[in-house]
């Protein structure tokens, strides 16, 4: 019997560091400055006609024939001063409330693959049933706060009512908080009314906490899309959170230049932001940057890249300038668990929790820039987390921890090992790795040589024959059942 | 400097338009129209001696070309200038008098009804190469016939505010389709000074006008519609199988076409036009791909260019039954033809069979083929290369040129790019992506861009009205067709959402 899967407790983490400013304060403005002359002088296109109509109530300019909307940046500045700096997002089981905002920093899961893939089949379309394995295993995962509204599409599902087997699966499998999958209105309403019912919220009470977040992502450059605004729409009404990201590929989809692109994401961060806050005054959003570059030679997008890492950084100052929540990402453009998927996500980690990101999207299974989530990649990336985890715990100085007492003992040449200072802290001293080996050759050789990859094909298997599936009440699964076969039906009858 | 084709001499042009107009004059043209036949008699035109007739004469036509518009602009629905016809500007559009579609999902090819008519619609909007759309099939048994031609330009006009191709089924069609566009524009004056459509008037052969060309005739011209005029000249049949005296009788339809619509209105915008084919003796089929055909294409539009007036041609089209080789090699002649040639309104893409089966994968073949047609006749110009001594220096230093910066400016432009209608790719990767034939991935590409159709918005009132006055015209038939609703719009550089509901967050 194979032991069990070591892991760090289920931790709100904090980060106690001083965030890495690689802009001045100028540039952070001047970046800034730029965003909302782009608002003023050629404004954003807005495709559905009802948040044109909001929009033009509030202020803004709105061409019905181009549907471009401009904004004024007094508007633009009066609305994004209603936005809270930092909210809770409530979970089935409140020890796993989370806190976005200030120095809190969550991680969630990969979300919206098209594809997943492990070692023994490789890549494929996915199966709801290996949607639900995926999700028993970011709830047995400690060190993943938040699952991400889908870590891939079940393709054996009729497309337009698999959202509400997923929310179902959710918030079955899982007690930990679940992203919505924000695409239109309904997929949006579903999700959160499943919650409510979930949690036990009346619907007055709604709007008191945020139960749902989604990602909504503008169709960089410069355009917000049918489905994606209902979602803002429905999620601002509705006090539920939103986390706006432009898709800006530097270089495709913003100008090539990393300020360019920056000011460009601004731009669409605080186009839609004043679509939230005109919805509802104090709407729950986050500042998404997804800015990264795009490979010159084949159009591809590149990241886990250097430029990934300074625009993530970068975000951030520019996040809390405009006193938002930061989401940031943990990207690869590999399409496997080698090590380029290890050195890119780590590069990507690096510059989101030094950038001070509240909140890691895609934090653990992404793969091949995003189109595959994988099991094995879930590990992996499992492991660098925890060890992110472990490197914002301070280092304490005091008489204890200084250990002037242990180095007296030592004579010069000789070893700590059995001091009684080591013997009283070593259990707890150092980080105990889920993944890495620390075998010597001989014995990694006569375990089977297997490489990270193999091995967290072994861990998520172990982790997925030991998961407990978390209480929940029959009544209210009856409930969340009964919302589901209603919804599937009201969807075959064409009700949407 | 344009690439350009010219295969008439200024001498033979002048000879032909002599004997043409000298056909004119003494032997005449049978205008069916009454009303048409009076306004000619009114202006001073003189009937033949048996009755029969109208004889133009010369200093009547002559005026009539000097008066008709060298060039005109097209608008769109919104009112914004689309297209500007006359010189060398090339705009292809999709062919027209379809009755059956090849249905791109099952491979059939049956009778077209309003739902293919619609996709159609929102297909063509998103072509890039396709100018303006055409209304380009019939409906067939969906509607009443009396009014299947304003319910295929409703059909277009809430799916694309790209302007239209169309034309009158009846000879009292014309009114209720100018009341429709009328709609999108603030008054008759506007819609005049503004038009968003070109309508046909065909000439039948046999130097005659009939009833129903000669009232559409006369009411698009007082509403301001342009007219494409469009002699149907067959080669061997009822047109000389030899070329110049083809051209003679080709000349003889339009010069009378565009006499009749300056005799209405002096200045009214019209193009000199033909859809001519051959008559093949084995086969008694009319191809109007055959080589001979495009030879009278390219012939008349050179006496148009003559003369001044702009110019229409059934062209980039293909007489096969589907999307094979011959298509491609028939498309391609023709499209490039009228292109090098000149030609204004190009009517043809998404065209089989004689005109009488569309298809939506070639639609978008054919679009990719008149992107390259259109690339092709860009002016060529000294772009930093000439001299070429810098250029050899970098060569010699890097040995290549991919990055220098002669190459990075102008490659985007200067390199023309394929859809992926076309293969580009190397042989593994072929058949990596599963081996598939031109017609199989155009297929792709329908599907792929009907699901980015993004839906345009028409003021409910004016769809209200619209339909009222399609119904206005119904005798037996009390309900419109339905139609398809749009698809779910899908996120700009992501995977469609219809069909697989997949789309990838980031």
């Amino acid at each position: 019997m194979a032991a069990a899967v070591r892991q760090l407790p289920f931790q709100q983490l904090v980060n106690r560091y001083a965030p890495i400013e690689i802009l001045s304060a100028d540039q952070v403005d001047a970046i800034i400055g730029a965003a909302l002359t782009i608002l003023e002088t050629h404004g954003m296109r807005f495709l559905e006609a009802g948040s044109r109509r909001l929009l033009k109530a509030a202020g803004a300019d709105c061409n019905e024939a181009t549907l471009m909307v401009r904004f004024d940046r007094s508007l633009v500045l009066e609305k994004l001063s209603l936005a809270p700096a930092e909210f809770r997002l409530r979970a089935r089981n409140s020890s796993h409330d989370l806190h976005i905002g200030r120095n809190s920093l969550v991680f969630c899961s990969v979300g919206g693959p098209a594809f997943c893939s492990d070692l023994d089949r490789g890549r494929r379309a996915g199966t709801h049933a290996e949607v639900c394995d995926f999700l028993r295993l970011v709830q047995s995962l400690n060190v993943i706060h938040q699952e991400s509204g889908g870590p891939f599409e079940a393709m054996d599902l009729p497309p337009e009512s698999r959202h509400l087997d997923l929310y179902l699966a959710q918030l079955t499998l899982l007690d930990k908080n679940c992203q919505a999958n924000g695409l239109g209105r309904m997929r949006t309403a579903d999700c959160i009314e499943m919650n409510r019912i979930a949690l036990g919220v009346a619907p007055a009470a709604l709007a008191q906490d945020a139960l749902v977040m989604a990602i909504v992502n503008s169709n960089s450059p410069m355009q917000l899309d049918i489905p994606m605004t209902e979602a803002v729409v429905e999620l601002a009404s509705s006090g539920q959170a939103c986390c706006i990201t432009p898709f800006t590929l530097a270089g495709s989809m913003s100008p090539v230049t990393l300020a360019g692109t920056l000011a460009q994401q601004t731009a669409e961060v605080l186009a839609v932001a004043t679509l939230s806050q005109t919805v509802r005054a104090g709407a729950r959003i986050v500042y998404g940057s997804f800015a990264s570059n795009v490979d010159m030679r084949s159009g591809a997008p590149a990241l886990g890249t250097p430029e990934y890492a300074k625009a993530a950084l970068a975000s951030g100052q520019i996040a809390r300038r405009l006193k938002l929540p930061l989401r940031s990402s943990n990207t690869t453009s590999s399409n496997c668990v080698d090590a380029q998927s290890a050195y890119e996500s780590a590069m990507s980690l690096w510059g989101a929790i030094m950038g001070h990101a509240n909140l890691v999207y895609h934090a653990a299974g992404w793969l091949e820039g995003g189109l595959t989530a994988s099991f094995e990649k879930l590990i992996t990336d499992a492991e660098m987390l925890q060890m992110m985890a472990e490197f914002l715990r301070p280092i304490a100085v005091n008489d204890d921890e200084l250990a002037l007492d242990a180095i007296a003992e030592v004579a010069p040449g000789g070893h700590h090992f059995g001091t009684a200072h080591t013997l009283a802290h070593y259990e707890t001293a150092f980080y105990e790795p889920l993944l890495s080996t620390r075998q010597n050759f001989e014995s990694w050789q006569e375990a089977g040589s297997l490489d990270a990859a193999q091995r967290a094909n072994r861990i998520w298997k172990q982790l997925l024959a030991e998961y407990q599936q978390p209480a929940l009440d029959p009544a209210i699964g009856e409930q969340l059942a009964d919302y589901v076969a209603h919804r599937k039906q009201a969807i075959a009858a064409g009700a949407g | 400097m344009r690439p350009t084709l010219n295969i008439l001499s200024p001498e033979m042009i002048s000879a032909i338009l002599v004997e043409a107009k000298k056909i004119l004059a003494e032997i005449g043209l049978e205008i069916r129209g009454a009303g048409l036949r009076q306004r000619l008699l009114d202006h001073g035109l003189k009937p033949s001696p048996d009755g029969q007739r109208i004889l133009f004469a010369p200093a009547v036509v002559e005026s009539a070309i000097a008066s008709a518009p060298k060039s005109f602009t097209l608008y769109d629905r919104d009112g914004r200038a689309h297209a500007e016809l006359g010189g060398s500007n090339v705009h292809y559009v999709p062919g027209s008098s379809g009755l059956k579609i090849m249905d791109h999902r099952s491979g059939e090819t049956r009778l077209a009804n309003s739902t293919d008519f619609v996709e159609y619609a929102r297909l063509c909007d998103g072509l890039e190469h396709i100018a303006y759309l055409a209304t380009a099939f019939s409906t067939n048994d969906d509607i009443e016939s009396r009014v299947s031609d304003a319910w295929r330009l409703y059909m277009v006009m809430v799916n694309s505010k790209k302007p239209v191709v169309s034309g009158a089924f009846s000879e009292h069609g014309v009114p209720r389709m100018v009341e429709m566009m009328q709609l999108f524009r603030s008054d008759r004056a506007e819609l005049v000074a503004k038009p968003m459509s070109i309508f046909t008037v065909t000439a039948t052969g046999n130097f005659r006008f009939g009833e129903d060309s000669c009232q559409n005739l006369i009411d698009c011209v007082e509403a301001g519609i342009p007219l494409e005029i469009v002699p149907v000249t067959l080669m061997g049949l009822i047109a000389p199988v030899t070329l110049v005296g083809a051209l003679v009788f080709h000349c003889v339809d339009t010069l009378a076409g565009i006499t009749l619509t300056q005799v209405v209105k002096s200045g009214a915008p019209v193009l000199f036009g033909g859809a001519p084919a051959t008559f093949h003796m084995k086969a008694a089929s009319s191809p109007m791909a055959a080589i001979e055909a495009q030879h009278l294409n390219v012939g008349y539009v050179a006496i148009a260019k003559s003369l001044g007036v702009p110019t229409q041609a059934y062209m980039a089209l293909s007489d096969t039954k589907l999307l094979d080789a011959q298509a491609g090699a028939e498309t391609m002649t023709s499209a490039m033809l009228a292109a090098l040639a000149g030609v204004n309104s190009v009517s043809g893409p998404g065209m089989l069979d004689y005109v009488l089966t569309f298809s939506l994968a070639k639609l978008v073949f054919d679009n990719e083929i008149c992107g390259q047609c259109l690339h092709f006749v860009r002016d060529i110009r000294v772009l930093e290369d000439l001299p070429a001594a810098d250029l050899v220096s970098y060569l010699r230093q890097n040995d290549h040129l991919i990055t220098s910066p002669q190459t990075l400016k102008y490659w985007p432009k200067e390199l023309y790019l394929t859809d992926p209608v076309f293969d580009r790719e190397n042989r593994e990767n072929w058949v990596k992506g599963g081996s598939k034939d031109a017609y199989q991935r155009a297929c792709e590409q329908v599907d792929r861009r009907l699901a980015a159709y993004v839906p345009i918005e028409t003021d409910a009132r004016i769809d209200a009205e619209l339909r009222r006055l399609v119904r206005s015209g119904l005798e037996q038939q009390t309900e419109l067709p339905v139609l398809p609703p749009p698809p779910a719009p899908a996120a700009a550089g992501a995977a469609p959402r219809r069909g697989t509901g997949r789309r990838t967050r980031v």
